[in-house]
């Protein structure tokens, strides 16, 4: 018999040992290409990795501005004069709104001021008259009537300004409402000026919202639906197998949601942060069922049923004990392919082994997610309708991780997913549109791209980063 | 190295992966290539490493086994019969690929049922069990092709 059988051995080696046999030209080309194509592959990877790291810049060094540029700013604000070239466009805006300036001359106290400023402006024109000198009397102007002015008031010496000089700025704050600083110079230069605060919020103004430089809190909720995928790569497995992975994995429709606070000072740049709930998934396609009978147990355990799912993502594993399905074959690393472990298998008859016809089979698997974003936001256009670029890093929390089998049209739980990381890291950037619907409150619209910066899991072989892109549509309140 | 990867693998369209991703590695691993031995035999080595690869990584849970009801036990080869080689090739491509593959790292490339055991992460009687099986399935399909060339001619 032994003979016999090293006769077959013997046969087919001098038959095919030596076989050599040309391939279609095509494969050569392929091998050509792909020589090719890993390198532009990589670099994909690479610039993601590049983009990521960069967000988290983008966002700490919009952060380090922030704080910087706005202590600098404030006393070149309370020095500003109209009419000074240093007055930025968007402050100049707000002096030359005429319908928000119009109405507040109507009140006496504001009649007053026009009076003042009148004359300040007459007296002002014969400048060449006078010699400068330094005041501390702070009673710079604030009006868009006065941008004449080529000189800062506070530098002019006139005894035509003496009259005015005893009421000085705390009883006449000639200093506009509408110009930046207005609130800090009257907290500055006497505590009495509180009631001329809020003489100037009777006349109709919200003088905090002119009050650009103070920290302002919102908190607001939003909602998205996620389509979420993952990118896969490996320095070991072959390039067929990761590409057999993507054939038979898809991204699938995901949702986000959650509360957040924001923190913004000055106009345009604003801390976010919050807590959210996030849920991404994956589906594997072609998935198998397959039967087997143990010949050493008893008729009743004898049968068991088995799946075979191409997953790149952890190793799923059967926890419903309801489930049909006794076993689950991942394609992960940690296996060495499901064929050996039918070896391993004591009492395994392998030609009792046979597939079942089930039909389409799939497999969802699905990973749940507290989140923690740190967001960085700087508004381009500050209109009615404000547009924002942000970018930041979210913090995953990982709290459910479960698998679902969608069989004959109907999903049940099959198990979980195991080694994958409780806590991730991702990037995200993204653009933001605003609207307010009432004075305090506004809708939010906010495209997001996010990235996980860590593989999913460090263990494996193949490094999984998954990616989700979302419109998160939500509303915020601001508080003043 | 393609008549190779014919050997290694199920169908021809296998085959061609294995020749693509054999070379590819081929060209990038070509600076570990330490002139120890002939360049051949390190490329033959890569290509049979590439396909024990995908054998170990992609699931092939195909049922090979129903058609081994059809198998008569024990029928040795007592002679040599003329198989196209293009046949011979098909025959080892039908074999399950726990078979084809101990089968061919036996047989074909020569090494012992305690290396396949390593290489294969399977122990040396599996191993040892896997060649006897793909024996006998060999054996009977080489016989029954004879048979039915025989029959029509």
């Amino acid at each position: 018999m032994e003979n016999k059988a090293e006769n077959i051995d013997r046969y087919f080696k001098k038959r095919l040992a030596a076989l050599e046999q040309a391939p279609r030209d095509l494969v050569w080309k392929e091998i050509e290409g792909k020589l090719g194509g890993n390198k532009s592959k990589r670099m994909v990877y690479i610039m993601l990795r590049i983009a990521a790291g960069m967000t988290l810049l983008v966002s700490l060094g919009l952060g380090f501005y922030m704080l910087t540029h706005t202590d600098q700013q404030e006393p070149d604000r309370l020095s500003m004069v109209p009419g000074s070239k240093s007055l930025n466009d968007s402050m100049a805006t707000e002096i030359a709104d005429p319908p928000s300036v119009e109405p507040a001359h109507a009140t006496p106290e504001k009649a007053i001021h026009q009076m003042h400023i009148d004359r300040i402006n007459n007296e002002a024109s014969l400048e060449n008259k006078f010699e400068t000198r330094n005041t501390q009397q702070g009673t710079t102007l604030g009006d868009n009537n006065t941008e004449s002015t080529s000189q800062p008031f506070s530098e002019l010496k006139s005894d035509a300004l003496a009259p005015m000089e005893p009421r000085g700025a705390g009883q006449f704050p000639v200093k506009h409402p509408l110009q930046p600083g207005y609130s800090e110079k009257l907290n500055r230069t006497d505590n009495s000026n509180s009631t001329q605060y809020d003489l100037y919020s009777d006349t109709g103004y919200d003088a905090a919202e002119f009050v650009s430089s103070q920290y302002q809190w919102a908190v607001g909720s939003e909602i998205a639906p996620l389509y979420s995928y993952r990118t896969i790569s490996s320095d070991y497995l072959s390039n067929s197998y990761m590409n057999d992975l993507d054939k038979n994995e898809s991204g699938m429709v995901a949702l986000a949601g959650g509360l957040n606070v924001s923190l913004s000072k000055g106009r345009r740049l604003s801390l976010q942060s919050g807590v959210y709930y996030s849920r991404y998934g994956q589906e594997k396609n072609n998935v198998e069922a397959y039967t087997a009978q143990f010949t050493n147990q008893s008729p009743e355990t004898r049968n068991s049923t088995y799946l075979s799912i191409p997953n790149s993502t952890g190793t799923i594993y059967t926890s419903n004990q309801e489930s049909e399905y006794d076993k689950v074959f991942t394609n992960t690393t940690g296996t060495s392919g499901a064929m050996n472990f039918y070896d391993g298998i004591a009492g395994l008859n392998a030609s009792n082994f046979s597939q079942l016809n089930y039909g389409d089979l799939s497999v969802t698997q699905q990973f749940e997610y507290i989140e923690v974003p740190l967001t960085m936001k700087y508004k381009v256009i500050d209109r009615k309708l404000d547009f924002c670029i942000q970018g930041g890093v979210v913090t995953n929390f990982l709290v459910s991780n479960k698998v679902y089998l969608n069989q004959q049209g109907e999903s049940q739980e099959l198990g979980k997913t195991s080694g994958i990381n409780k806590i991730n890291y991702q990037g995200s950037i993204g653009m933001g549109f605003e609207y307010p619907i009432l004075s305090n409150l506004a809708f939010n619209l906010e495209p997001r791209f996010r990235y996980y910066i860590n593989p999913l899991d460090n263990s494996s072989q193949i490094n999984v980063h998954p990616y989700s892109f979302g419109i998160f549509a939500g509303i915020s309140y601001l508080f003043r | 190295m393609f008549g190779i990867c014919l050997r290694y693998t199920g169908n021809y369209s296998d085959a061609e992966d294995v020749l693509q991703e054999g070379f590819l590695k081929v060209f990038e691993k070509i600076n570990q290539y330490g002139f120890k031995g002939a360049f051949e035999g390190w490329i033959r080595k890569i290509m049979v490493n590439t396909a024990l690869e995908k054998y170990r990584m992609h699931y092939q849970m195909v049922s090979v086994y129903d058609n081994m009801a059809e198998i008569e036990p024990e029928q040795g080869l007592d002679f040599t019969p003329e198989v196209e080689v293009n046949e011979l090739i098909q025959i080892i491509q039908e074999l399950s690929p726990k078979y084809r593959i101990v089968f061919n790292l036996y047989a074909l490339e020569g090494y012992s049922h305690k290396e396949i055991g390593k290489m294969l992460q399977i122990s040396e009687g599996t191993s040892k069990s896997n060649l006897s099986r793909a024996r006998t399935i060999l054996q009977e399909k080489v016989n029954k092709y004879y048979l039915k060339s025989a029959q029509t001619s």
